[in-house]
């Protein structure tokens, strides 16, 4: 077995019969993940040490340890930001949680509670605001994670643990804008039919609005139409996009296409006063060019959209459990992690990769 | 003097002319007298003898075709004021004599969604007689003839040389101040010019905390006097830095030259800020574009306006007059048309060319 590099924070060990955890690490932006057995150096007094139970994997992942957002980051790196776990010790000043509770974490680890954005709510948008996975922290590539109590979900009763833990991420970065910006009579365009878009037109089909689903695949018709959609229309074909151009008071796109002419038929899809929600993101320095003429004319909201807040990630999860809305999921082992990454790497993946980490970690002595 | 007839508006002599236009027979070409005899007015509308007309940049880009091929001749102007001189059988809320003001828009259908919601200036109904400037003759003339939904009563202390502007560079910055007010919100004006100064005063009598940014270190003194709370000059980029997601609210009302000016002035939103829109430029000018990184992760809007509801011109008018927000204009003779629209062109009026009528429909008889 290979000598494993050290982490600034946690200490790794030589195997899982010391660990606190193992974890599956990057050791560099190429290559396979790798087995990190490691100690936790400590549990601050608010901190809340969860067994994960199920990981969701999310392109983010990708984006972050292979480099591509940020060339310079530390290995090794453990990512993934959808957690469904449940709490294994908690730190002595801990009070909204106890051992045994059923949590969640999502992508953010920290909130400061003091700035004028966390006051008012957007707790994403705080400057303090540090991701679950960063160079000094691990994410849920792990069969454990400790986060800062404010920071932690409860899971509601009847949630589906199995099929729920990408909610964490894709779920509540389309919950929360259609939230956001919806009225229940409103007509609504899902454009891009993946991971984030068989979710949003869950969502808005249960949130009560006309959804017509925008893809290249007119082959699963069947499939979309039972997930809510009324219609089904083409992404990119400019003729017929411009065909539905107005037509819609809400339009998240979870999309970025390079075709310009396609992507402002994207924004003309907005009904004059509506609003139009950018959640998809190209992995390289791209800019986002606005139809302003359209915008003005219009008088029409473009808006960009970064997960949710905490309260709107709490209402997504009770939501979703009380209208059984879910991912469609390929489900992987934990010794699996390599394969499971790799198929969502390559955007394989229909819709989302979950590895069921509980079975493993408890097989193997883990949960102590 | 004009040559090219225009369908509706018989060109006739002088002095058998009801009403004289400055018309354009083509793009960038100078304006010509155009004396003219109305079409027969219809139940619904109003004919105004003007007092004084605004001009508009908007206007010169249609005449330019600067965003879509138009006819020709072109009698353009939105920025209309004066008095009820005959009016349909059908009106009811004017008599001859009255005061009253108009816009960009000439009709809606009062029946579409968006027109019963309140967004009756949104109204896709009307095709070719939604807009007062074209295709039919708007505000560059002695006097106006459209449907009288679209007129606005305008209260005697309203100085008449100064109301036009207000009639669209009033309600263009007003309507969406209004739609996105909150007594606690920071708000930045860029641009301290025709739209500029009077979104200030807008802003500032609202209550909200207002600054504004400008190229020009010199207007401080003047974006101050209007109620700006402070002053930021684009061109320095420490003050931009310092000012870095400072607003709740920014209003543009000047037209970024490059992409990187344009992204410069979104860095001083605050994360979840709302980014409006107001000016359309000419379509071979800057392509506004942020990086993706900077709309999603900051979570921040652009949101579009387009002059106001109907109701919301009575509101900025009353407001206006409650607060004795005018703005600062220059003002030229009917028969000086062509230097104000020069200057508007070329020049830098300060801040709203204004043109006097006066006696023109007497004069311009003899």
């Amino acid at each position: 077995m290979q000598q494993l590099p050290a982490h600034s924070v946690y200490l790794v060990q030589e195997s899982k019969e010391t660990a606190d955890a193992v974890a599956y690490a990057f050791l560099s932006n190429t290559g396979e993940p790798v087995q990190y057995p490691y100690k936790y150096p400590k549990i601050a007094d608010d901190d809340v040490r969860i067994r994960i139970l199920f990981t969701g994997l999310c392109h983010s992942d990708c984006l972050h340890s292979r480099g591509l957002w940020d060339p310079y980051i530390k290995y090794p790196s453990c990512p993934g930001h959808e957690v469904v776990g449940e709490v294994e010790k908690v730190g002595t000043g801990v009070t909204k949680f106890k051992v045994g509770d059923k949590v969640g974490c999502n992508p953010q680890r920290w909130m400061c509670q003091t700035c004028e954005l966390c006051k008012k709510g957007d707790n994403q948008l705080c400057s303090q605001n540090i991701g679950l996975y960063d160079d000094n922290n691990f994410g849920g590539y792990s069969t454990h994670i400790q986060v800062a109590e404010r920071m932690v979900f409860r899971i509601p009763d009847g949630f589906n643990d199995a099929l729920g833990s990408p909610l964490l991420c894709a779920g509540v970065t389309v919950f929360a804008p259609l939230k956001r910006y919806y009225k229940p009579n409103y007509s609504c365009a899902v454009i891009g039919i993946g991971g984030l878009g068989h979710l949003a037109v869950q969502y808005a089909a249960k949130l009560g609005m006309t959804v017509t689903a925008f893809t290249t695949s007119k082959n699963r018709e069947q499939e979309i139409k039972k997930l809510g959609a009324s219609n089904l229309s083409s992404s990119i074909d400019v003729e017929s996009l411009k065909a539905e151009q107005g037509k819609y008071d809400i339009v998240i796109n979870t999309l970025y296409i390079e075709n310009e002419e396609v992507f402002k038929s994207h924004q003309r899809l907005t009904a004059p006063t509506g609003t139009y929600i950018q959640v998809g993101a190209p992995p390289s320095k791209v800019n986002f060019k606005l139809d302003h003429a359209y915008i003005i004319l219009n008088q029409i909201r473009v808006a960009g959209s970064l997960i949710g807040n905490y309260d709107e990630t709490q209402e997504m999860l009770e939501f979703s459990a009380q209208n059984n809305v879910y991912p469609i999921v390929e489900t992987f082992e934990f010794e699996e992690f390599p394969k499971a990454f790799d198929r969502m790497e390559k955007a394989q993946a229909k819709f989302r990769c979950v590895v069921n980490v509980g079975k493993w970690a408890q097989a193997n002595g883990l949960w102590k | 003097m004009a040559t090219k007839e225009h369908s509706l508006y018989k060109l006739v002599t002088k002095e058998q002319a009801e009403a004289f236009a400055w018309s354009f027979e083509g793009p960038n070409t100078e304006a010509l007298l155009y004396p003219f005899v109305f079409p027969p007015i219809q139940p619904h509308e109003v004919r105004i003898q003007q007092t004084y007309f605004g001009l508009c940049y908007t206007d010169c880009h249609l005449v330019n075709q600067d965003w879509f091929p138009i006819n020709y001749p072109s009698v353009p102007g939105h920025e209309i004021l004066g008095h009820v001189v005959m009016k349909g059988d059908q009106v009811t809320q004017f008599q001859i004599g009255d005061l009253v003001g108009a816009g960009f828009i000439r009709d809606s259908c009062g029946n579409c969604k968006l027109c019963i919601q309140g967004n009756d200036q949104l109204c896709g109904q009307k095709g070719d007689e939604h807009f007062i400037p074209l295709p039919k003759f708007g505000g560059f003339a002695t006097h106006v003839q459209f449907p009288a939904k679209w007129a606005f009563p305008i209260p005697n202390t309203i100085p008449q040389h100064l109301a036009p502007p207000l009639l669209c560079a009033g309600i263009t910055v007003f309507a969406p101040l209004k739609r996105y007010f909150n007594p606690n919100k920071e708000v930045a004006i860029i641009g301290i010019g025709g739209l500029g100064h009077l979104a200030i005063k807008f802003s500032a009598a609202m209550g909200m905390r207002t600054s504004a940014i400008s190229t020009s270190p010199d207007k401080e003194q003047e974006a101050k006097s209007y109620g700006a709370i402070d002053f930021i000059v684009s061109k320095n980029p420490e003050e931009m830095a310092k000012a870095s997601g400072r607003f709740d609210i920014i209003l543009s009302c000047a037209h970024a030259s490059t992409v990187e000016e344009f992204i410069d002035q979104t860095k001083l939103l605050k994360n979840g800020g709302d980014f409006i829109m107001v000016g359309i430029p000419a379509l071979t000018k800057v392509e506004l574009q942020l990086p993706f990184y900077s709309l999603v992760c900051r979570q921040i809007s652009f949101v579009g306006s387009l002059v106001g509801s109907r109701q919301e011109n009575y509101e900025m008018i009353e407001f206006a007059n409650k607060h004795k927000i005018y703005p600062t204009c220059e003002e030229y003779e009917f028969e000086n048309f062509k230097t104000a629209y020069d200057k508007l062109l070329n020049g830098r009026p300060k801040y709203r060319c204004v043109v006097k009528v006066g006696n023109a429909p007497q004069t311009l008889k003899q």
